[in-house]
């Protein structure tokens, strides 16, 4: 077992190298970059830009620049980032990965909430009216483009009714209790975009499980030693269909964090993903290394947790090599 | 109790159902029970015939119906002494006489018989607009799918294959590629073409390179997985024991029980690859904004005075990618189920 954990690792550190090739092959490709806008807008003096280029060894070829890089970041320094102007350590893990966080996670378990239940109940009424309805809106709402869909929630709620805020974070200038609740009135809009967005898949995995589980041999054993329909779903097939959700959540977490650059930017909300879409726009390379780095440790983790957990959560399942 | 017996009559009914379906099928050719259950479902055919208008709409529509060129802007020569200037949600009407009405542009302009959804910011037909949006979005769709699923086929079969070393670099290679935070490089990527200035057709083709590149992982890993499940079958061995060519035992027996597979992940990456493209677009770094695409249309939305006022800009392309990519996502979804054997109705 530890063995399997070092090996996949060391993969892992492997496979996070051919990320950080390929994101600074990319980036070196841009003719400008955040040092040189400011120098051509004299803003710094060539000298400057000559000494900052040479810290994050801008000055040198791609291949050689990106072992200065990586020279840099074995020793935890991922350079210094211009438009945050911050470390890039700092201005990831910062209030704005706070902001990011707390929304997918309060989106992430109104999607469960939401997903489960409804999920359950196609697949126990399978190819029912109520199955089909389902399986149209889940199929719809997977289809939406994201800010389409947001655009079309704030056409209605925000601009046609005029129940939420279409942009922002909080109303300025308002304190206490007052702000905690002008946070949510914001909030409540992006939420249920992301939700409705990403509920979908959610929703047709539960499905799918709750058809495999009722399908297998103990739910047929269960029916006829005289349980109850009810006791079947909930306590025999309910608690297996959870099983495979330790795996999707591991694996769905980096993908949500890259998905809240578009809401991010549609909703003027100050998280990470705005901050990385700027960054980007605006050449800051150490920054779109980092966060770069940052995503695909977060993947090479979850993947690497979802295999294990599969392993933890059932027994049946053995890691072999 | 009741429960119970009413579950069991009901798996009596299922039994009873598909023998009734092997009774149907009987005697026919494994091809025309896939088309007759792929054809039996309702929501597959609607997508079907959704795709069909679209795509008329798109290729066929601006050949027989306006001859319009996608960026013609369009003078006003008939509304040159009055204009609607809409502020707030409300119009005024302006009276102004122009004697170079020539040059006046008609912008934002109200839907109309000429203009049946108006014009846009340039005084270009939206009309117009969508229909020749609606070739290139459909086009990128699937130029993506197929670049990525010939680079994907590719790999994976020599993966799968030739196996070794071979296969270890290979699954390496899509180890990394999937662990690339895809969205974020896109956005390198569209920045690097903004800056050095790359409009038009080239950008078009470069976008769609790099998507396909991102995107073969998966179907290289369906293919090598198929392919080690498929080498291991009794007809493998077979064909191997009958002493047949590599290049028989894959152009006949490998390729044809790979193909359902690979269907219907094609047909549901046309509509991932048609959001991206949208959702690229939308960032503005997409397809650059004189060409018009169904994404950057819908991408006026940036605009907070557009999606307050001029809900034509962007809620026809929008719905018009929902439809296809709903539409592909149905039918995908109907191959599946038609073309998997264990998935009995």
């Amino acid at each position: 077992m530890l063995k399997y954990i070092i090996k996949r690792t060391l993969w892992g550190i492997l496979i996070l190298l051919g990320v950080g090739i390929i994101t600074y092959g990319a980036l070196r490709l841009m003719p400008t970059d955040f040092l040189y806008l400011r120098y051509r807008n004299n803003e710094i003096t060539y000298e400057t830009m000559r000494e900052l280029e040479a810290q994050l060894g801008l000055n040198f070829r791609v291949f050689r620049g990106f072992f200065v890089w990586l020279g840099h970041a074995f020793q935890g320094n991922f350079g210094y980032s211009f438009t945050i102007e911050q470390p890039v350590m700092q201005a990831i893990f910062s209030p704005r990965m706070g902001v990011t966080v707390m929304i997918v996670f309060i989106a992430m378990i109104f999607q469960l909430a939401i997903a489960i239940p409804l999920g359950i109940t196609s697949a126990v009424n399978q190819y029912s009216k109520r199955d089909y309805t389902i399986t149209f809106f889940v199929m719809m709402l997977f289809s939406f483009p994201s800010f389409f869909l947001a655009a079309l929630i704030v056409r209605v709620l925000s601009v046609w009714l005029g129940w939420f805020p279409t942009q922002g974070m909080y109303t300025p200038g308002t304190q206490g209790f007052v702000l905690f609740l002008s946070r949510i009135h914001h909030l409540i809009i992006p939420i249920a975009t992301i939700v409705l967005i990403s509920i979908g898949g959610m929703l047709r995995f539960t499905r799918m499980n709750t058809l495999e589980v009722l399908s297998a041999d103990y739910i047929r054993t269960a029916r006829a030693k005289g349980c109850s329909e009810r006791t079947v779903i909930y306590k025999h097939a309910f608690r297996n269909t959870l099983v495979p959700f330790v795996t999707l959540m591991a694996t769905l977490l980096p993908g949500l964090f890259a998905g809240s650059i578009i809401l991010e930017q549609f909703f003027a909300i100050e998280g990470l993903g705005q901050m990385i879409f700027q960054a980007t726009m605006r050449g800051d390379i150490p920054l779109i290394m980092g966060y770069n780095m940052f995503l695909a440790v977060l993947t090479v983790i979850s993947v690497l947790l979802a295999d294990l957990m599969y392993g933890v959560v059932d027994p049946r399942i053995r890691i072999t090599k | 109790m009741e429960a119970t017996l009413k579950q069991l009559n009901n798996d009596a009914a299922n039994e009873e159902k598909k023998d009734s379906e092997q009774e149907m099928t009987r005697g026919l050719s494994p091809g025309r029970i896939v088309l007759r259950r792929f054809l039996k479902s309702k929501l597959t055919i609607a997508g079907l015939c959704v795709l069909a208008f679209l795509f008329l709409f798109s290729f066929l529509g601006p050949v027989i119906f306006r001859t319009g060129y996608q960026n013609e802007i369009h003078r006003a020569q008939v509304y040159h002494d009055s204009v609607w200037i809409p502020i707030e949600g409300t119009s005024i009407r302006v009276f102004q006489r122009f004697d170079e009405s020539q040059n006046r542009i008609y912008r934002y302009g109200n839907p109309s018989s000429d203009h049946w959804f108006g014009t846009d910011t340039s005084g270009m037909d939206i009309f117009t607009r969508l229909m020749h949006g609606g070739r290139i979005s459909l086009t990128i769709g699937f130029a993506v799918v197929a670049i990525s699923t010939i680079i994907g086929v590719l790999f994976g079969a020599l993966a799968g294959l030739i196996g070794k070393w071979v296969d270890h670099v290979i699954m390496r290679v899509t180890d990394v590629l999937s662990s690339v935070p895809s969205l974020p490089l896109l956005l390198i990527i569209g920045a690097v073409l903004n800056e050095h200035h790359i409009i038009g057709n080239i950008r078009i083709f470069l976008l769609m390179g790099m998507m396909a590149f991102i995107g073969w992982a998966g179907t290289c890993r369906l293919v090598r997985g198929q392919i080690l499940m498929l080498r291991e079958q009794e007809y493998m061995t077979a064909a191997e024991a009958m002493g047949f060519s590599n290049a028989r035992k894959i152009l006949k027996h490998l390729i044809p029980n790979i193909m359902p597979q690979l269907i219907v992940s094609m047909t549901l990456g046309l509509g991932g690859a048609m959001l991206s493209e949208a959702s690229l677009s939308f960032l503005g770094i997409g397809v650059s904004p004189p060409t018009a695409t169904w994404g950057t249309m819908v991408s006026s939305v940036n605009n907070f005075y557009h999606l307050e006022n001029y809900p034509l800009f962007w809620l026809p392309p929008g719905l018009m990618i929902l439809a296809a990519v709903m539409s592909f996502n149905f039918v995908g979804d109907g191959l599946r189920d038609a073309m998997d054997p264990r998935a009995r109705r």
